[in-house]
């Protein structure tokens, strides 16, 4: 902590359970970040582990003199970590990192200082995707960098990629007024996706955001427990996700445009589920049933404008999610 | 004319420094490319670039920092990049007419030598990799480009038998004020394709468990490549295991700032002949199993591992840089005989002047048949090839 007992400049909330095998190359890399590394607190929330995960969090107190260790005994989920984690936050700015990712050195710096002379809520950035020494860039689709806009923006346009369709809060940082106001708490009732629900919530109830040019936030794939290797009911919680979604959206004012883009990501994020997923057998048709039933209570000529929007391969995959919910004509 | 030399570990510059003050680079400014090889380069500790300013070169271009966000290992730029890649990598340099690469056969050198295809090219092998053959098939225009092969002298009275003409520089002493801590010295398994991130640490928890095993204060000096993440968690196995480490800082060079140890372990690290030539007690024990199961023949890790396992196990014990020459060059022309067609009368009289022993132990029998360097085994050896692991019963099943 900075002298006479100041708050912290930045706060990073790391969730993390059984992530020995990771964590030191997370925490070393959050120990590179800030010019004054001692205006850092990093709240490591070990979230049940079993192995020696805490441990090795606690190893790092020397170059992280922010560090706080906050341990829940049993496994309360990543987003009740999360929000442990936030509760006890300090700083001006917060940020959020897995215990298997990383940032770039010097990464936080460069958000605080656009912060700071952009004056908005929160800024974010493309992403790094990393497998061993291959990586991809995944650029945050929005054009203007550097500038203020709208948080509203981020969901816009409704017939491409836009903000909210870039779900990773790792990458970005976050204005503590927003947490003050509790627009940084995920929900706990999510199983997964619960970035999702929260990007959401975050473009349409902030005023400010900026998008901004420093791809230094790493994601590591390819682990076992990632969602992206799971087969179970993770997989479909970015129904309940949209669920929650679209409560938030019908009572907005331009209500359909905005219920049709996230019609619109529910049928893409069904489409890539279906592809990857098993042929045949239950999780399939939890699947099925459970997005033609999420759509059904969409606008019907709301799912039918973005119906209308597919190409004909998303067709293909959807074919039975479209026949349940009657928009296959 | 300018020089542009290419360097990836702490050893290949020392090795590079090694030959500026020998004037292997003559008196043409040096521009020096630098690269990570740790899987994150954004967690590692040393700043290789920094070392190379540090040390005085004229012009230091730090691919990590010029490639990011992306690894430098991915960098293949297109060949109709070539030419405006050259322009921008070092604009303020004459035209680089020679190359000096750390490990030519590595992706990124391959890179350099096509980016600049006119260019000389110079080989430093820092490690016990110099003395065999080539890691990858070399195609035969870049064989053509090898000058000359610098490599650090680790192995007195032994030369490289890859590339001539071949140029020793003189390795880091060890230290002559006694201490007496046991020194460990990691190799990079990983990187040697000897298993992933837990094995590797596994191995090194075995290795050091053993050290500790035989008393006194141990030391353990990192491999260059195991990330901070793997470090502390291997930092932590072996405090759970009762061994209290004292890492070793790698920018304090090979020795730590340490005294001569009282014992050594290890797997590959060229300072453990530098230390048994020393009549330091050196022990590598996992290095006869790893060698025993190193497939194909042809593994880039068999001549550090026939090394050190030579070394350790001669019989009688002693340092015979005659006998070594042989067995190098024998299994240097068994792993790659393409890159060594003018050994080959060469090596069937070394190969009948190897023991039995040795023989038996590093070199493989189908593949002396296959280059012809041995008779094919009769029907009866053969039979007796198959009853020996399993008995009889296995040639009978029935039974």
């Amino acid at each position: 902590m900075r002298a006479g007992g100041q708050n912290p400049l930045v706060s990073v909330i790391v969730p993390g359970r059984d992530a020995a095998e990771f964590v030191g190359d997370t925490m070393a890399s959050l120990a590179r970040q800030l010019v004054e590394p001692s205006q850092l607190e990093v709240i490591f929330v070990d979230d049940g582990s079993t192995d020696a995960t805490a441990e090795l969090v606690e190893a790092h107190r020397e170059m992280l003199p922010g560090l706080r260790v906050l341990v829940n005994g049993e496994s309360k989920g990543v987003s009740a970590a999360r929000n442990l984690g936030l509760s006890q936050a300090r700083g001006r700015y917060l940020g959020f990192l897995d215990a298997d990712d990383w940032f770039a050195v010097g990464y936080l710096q460069l958000l605080v200082d656009q912060l700071d002379h952009l004056g908005c809520d929160f800024v974010r950035t493309d992403l790094v995707l990393a497998d061993g020494t291959e990586r991809k860039l995944v650029h945050a689709p929005q054009g203007r960098r550097g500038r203020v806009l709208a948080a509203r923006e981020g969901v816009f346009p409704v017939t491409g990629k836009a903000m909210v369709d870039h779900p990773s809060m790792f990458a970005g940082l976050f204005h503590r007024r927003l947490a003050d106001s509790g627009l940084l708490h995920f929900d706990e009732s999510l199983p997964s996706a619960e970035d999702r629900e929260l990007i959401w919530r975050l473009h349409l109830r902030a005023e400010t955001f900026a998008v901004i040019d420093a791809p230094g936030a790493f994601y590591r794939r390819g682990l076992a427990g990632s969602l992206t290797q799971a087969m179970d009911r993770r997989r479909l919680g970015f129904l309940d996700a949209f669920e929650q979604v679209r409560r938030q959206l019908v009572s907005e004012p331009a209500a359909d445009a905005l219920l049709g883009k996230a019609a619109q990501t529910v049928l893409a994020l069904t489409g890539q589920h279906l592809a990857r997923g098993p042929a045949r057998g239950p999780e399939r048709v939890r699947l099925v049933s459970g997005a033609a039933e999420l759509l059904l209570r969409y606008p019907d000529q709301v799912v039918r404008a973005a119906v209308r929007r597919l190409d004909r391969e998303r067709r293909g995959q959807l074919a039975a999610v479209l026949r349940l919910g009657g928009w296959a004509r | 004319m300018s020089v542009l030399a290419a360097v990836h570990s702490r050893a290949g510059l020392d090795l590079l420094v090694a030959v500026r003050t020998s004037g292997g680079l003559g008196d043409d400014p040096v521009a020096v490319v630098t690269w990570s090889q740790l899987e994150i380069p954004e967690v590692g500790a040393t700043d290789l670039a920094a070392e190379v300013a540090a040390a005085g070169f004229a012009e230091v271009i730090d691919l990590d920092a010029l490639l990011r966000p992306f690894h430098p290992a991915q960098w293949n730029p297109h060949d109709a990049e070539l030419a405006l890649v050259r322009a921008l990598l070092v604009p303020t340099l004459a035209p680089v007419t020679e190359l000096f690469l750390e490990d030519v056969d590595h992706h990124l050198c391959r890179v350099l030598t096509k980016v600049f295809d006119g260019a000389g090219v110079h080989a430093l092998a820092a490690g016990l990799a110099a003395y065999g053959p080539p890691s990858h098939r070399r195609p035969p225009a870049l064989q053509q480009r090898i000058e000359a092969l610098w490599y650090l002298d680790h192995l007195p009275g032994v030369r490289p038998v890859c590339v001539e003409p071949s140029k020793a520089m003189p390795a880091p002493p060890v230290p002559t004020a006694a201490a007496t801590h046991t020194l460990v010295l990691g190799s990079d398994l990983v990187a040697a394709r000897l298993g992933d991130a837990a094995a590797e640490r596994r191995a090194h928890l075995r290795l050091l468990r053993t050290a500790a095993a035989s008393g006194g204060e141990v030391v353990f000096r990192p491999p260059s490549l195991m990330g901070p993440g793997q470090l502390r968690l291997l930092e932590w196995e072996a405090a759970q295991a009762g061994i209290d480490l004292d890492v070793v800082d790698a920018a304090t060079g090979p020795w730590g700032q340490r005294g001569r140890p009282a014992a050594a372990f290890g797997f590959t690290a060229p300072e453990l002949a530098h230390l048994h030539s020393a009549a330091v007690p050196v022990s590598a024990p996992t290095v006869a199993e790893l060698l025993a199961r190193l497939s194909p023949y042809h593994h880039r890790a068999r001549i550090e591992l026939t090394i050190i396992d030579a070394l350790l196990s001669a019989d009688p014990p002693g340092y015979q840089p005659q006998e070594l020459q042989q067995l190098l060059m024998v299994v240097s022309y068994l792993m790659r005989p393409e890159s060594l067609p003018e050994l080959g009368g060469l090596v069937e009289s070394q190969l009948a002047e190897l023991s039995p022993r040795a023989r038996g132990r590093y070199l493989d029998q189908g593949r002396l048949v296959a280059l012809g360097l041995a008779a094919r085994p009769t029907r009866a050896t053969r039979l007796r090839n198959l009853i020996k692991p399993g008995g009889w019963r296995r040639l009978k099943p029935g039974r």
